[in-house]
């Protein structure tokens, strides 16, 4: 619904609210202490102790959320103690050219966030950028109809426009932008960009059904892509990631480290399922890779 | 960021002065859009029935990405703990804590108290959110004692 057609309503004073970008008022002209009497603070002081809190906590962690590019060898210390079927699946990617990852942080998003930040590389790194970004956009624009049907008041825009700011960096600065200036924009925004992917898996389930209805169990399809797609805790499974790539039209090679393979020689589809709809749109870039674990997804990089 | 949780902010409050739900009112401070008062009406054929019960709401830079924190006298009601939805918004979140006051989830408590009395002592269970009922009737000045002792956790994220 477009604000503007809305009639105004005697009990609306937004006008009272600040502006936007106006800085916060601060809320405790005093200093507060460990002497402090808990009993004598306002709740406005208490409010301002627990945004700045939360605010410092989160820009500590904030750099951790898609980590820096690391030798695979290094996940092996995780599996020294008794997982020699999981060392020898690192030993055999790396053999295989597989040589290097970066971790995702382990808060429930790793599979939206690492796919978000791998779908934007390689914009960025694709032979062609502006037939890519002009292909990227296409599809983008074409799946706004099932957002709109799934979510009301274009409560998706909030999130899909911070993706599509980042697309537009991406398509002006081109060749001067590397991975890392790439990856510093996507962590201003990664959690609005990451949780957009959430909802475009949604809304391709919500609004094509049949395909996905067959493994959705005792529950509808909209409490099941509200409770296990849309709520921010809920863990990508595989008919989520299925809608995502058929939805985007995108390919997604998935190495799977697996602590019962049997001995012998390893072979590439004991490691690797590819996920790449029939119509995807990216056949000639290489696909988006990631390394799952039981419970977690990294980013797995194959330098060339 | 700042920005963007505030917009969402200032959209949210349209929407609720604009389509407010049923029994739920609420609104930013005047100063300080990240604090907002809100009331809500206990859900009829309840035990919280007639009481109105006012809620700070506090956000951080975090929101709509993470929830916001906010107290309610005695009752069970973490709202959205684990399954928070940026897409939730503040007329949502007062909904559901409002329906929530109507059908409380003793398995993942926000008040140990209220969920244990609610498993255990259905009739004492009552008579404190009657209790509670009634003191929402009061002006905070008036208000007895004791106030903060059966305050409820209602956000953990």
């Amino acid at each position: 619904m477009n604000p503007a057609d809305t009639p105004a309503t005697p009990r609306l004073r937004t006008s009272d609210l600040p502006d936007d970008d106006a800085p916060p008022v601060a809320a405790a002209s005093r200093e507060i202490t460990q002497d402090t009497p808990l009993a004598s603070l306002t709740q406005a002081e208490i409010a301002a102790l627990n945004e700045r809190m939360l605010n410092e906590t989160n820009s500590a962690s904030r750099d951790v959320l898609i980590g820096p590019i690391s030798p695979i060898a290094q996940l092996r210390h995780a599996y020294l103690d008794g997982s020699p079927s999981v060392l020898r699946q690192i030993d055999w990617l790396e053999e295989k050219g597989y040589t290097h990852y970066r971790a995702a942080a382990r808060d429930g998003n790793c599979f939206y966030r690492s796919f978000a930040f791998c779908y934007l590389d390689r914009i960025l790194h694709a032979p062609n950028l502006s037939s890519a970004v002009a292909r990227f956009r296409d599809v983008l624009s074409s799946i706004e109809f099932s957002l709109e049907l799934a979510f009301e008041d274009d409560s998706y825009k909030e999130f899909s426009e911070q993706l599509n700011d980042l697309i537009n960096l991406v398509a002006i600065q081109g060749s001067e932008m590397t991975t890392e200036d790439l990856l510093g924009f996507f962590l201003e925004v990664t959690d609005y960009v990451s949780y957009f992917f959430r909802l475009v898996a949604s809304a391709e389930i919500r609004s094509n059904t049949p395909p996905y209805s067959d493994f959705i169990i005792d529950q509808d399809v909209v409490s099941f892509c509200q409770s296990q797609i849309e709520a921010v805790s809920s863990e990508a499974d595989h008919l989520a990631i299925m809608a995502l790539c058929n939805a985007l039209r995108v390919s997604i090679k998935l190495a799977a480290l697996n602590a019962h393979l049997p001995d012998g020689k390893i072979h590439e589809a004991q490691i690797f399922t590819d996920i790449a709809p029939e119509n995807a749109m990216d056949k000639d870039l290489p696909p988006i890779m990631l390394l799952f674990r039981p419970g977690h997804y990294d980013i797995l990089l194959k330098p060339r | 960021m700042s920005t963007n949780c505030k917009r969402r902010l200032i959209r949210d409050f349209k929407r609720l002065s604009t389509d407010p739900p049923g029994g739920i009112s609420g609104s930013p401070c005047p100063d300080n859009i990240m604090l907002w008062n809100a009331v809500i009406f206990g859900p009829a054929e309840t035990p919280f029935e007639d009481g109105t019960f006012k809620l700070v709401l506090t956000f951080d830079e975090s929101y709509p990405n993470k929830p916001p924190h906010g107290q309610i006298p005695f009752a069970d009601v973490p709202p959205e703990c684990n399954r928070w939805s940026p897409t939730y918004d503040v007329a949502a979140i007062l909904t559901s804590i409002q329906s929530l006051l109507h059908d409380p989830n003793p398995n993942s408590p926000a008040n140990a108290e209220a969920a244990q009395l609610y498993r255990e002592n259905m009739k004492e269970y009552v008579r404190r959110v009657k209790a509670t009922v009634e003191e929402s009737w009061l002006d905070p000045d008036d208000k007895i004692d004791e106030e903060s002792e059966s305050e409820a956790q209602v956000s953990a994220s």
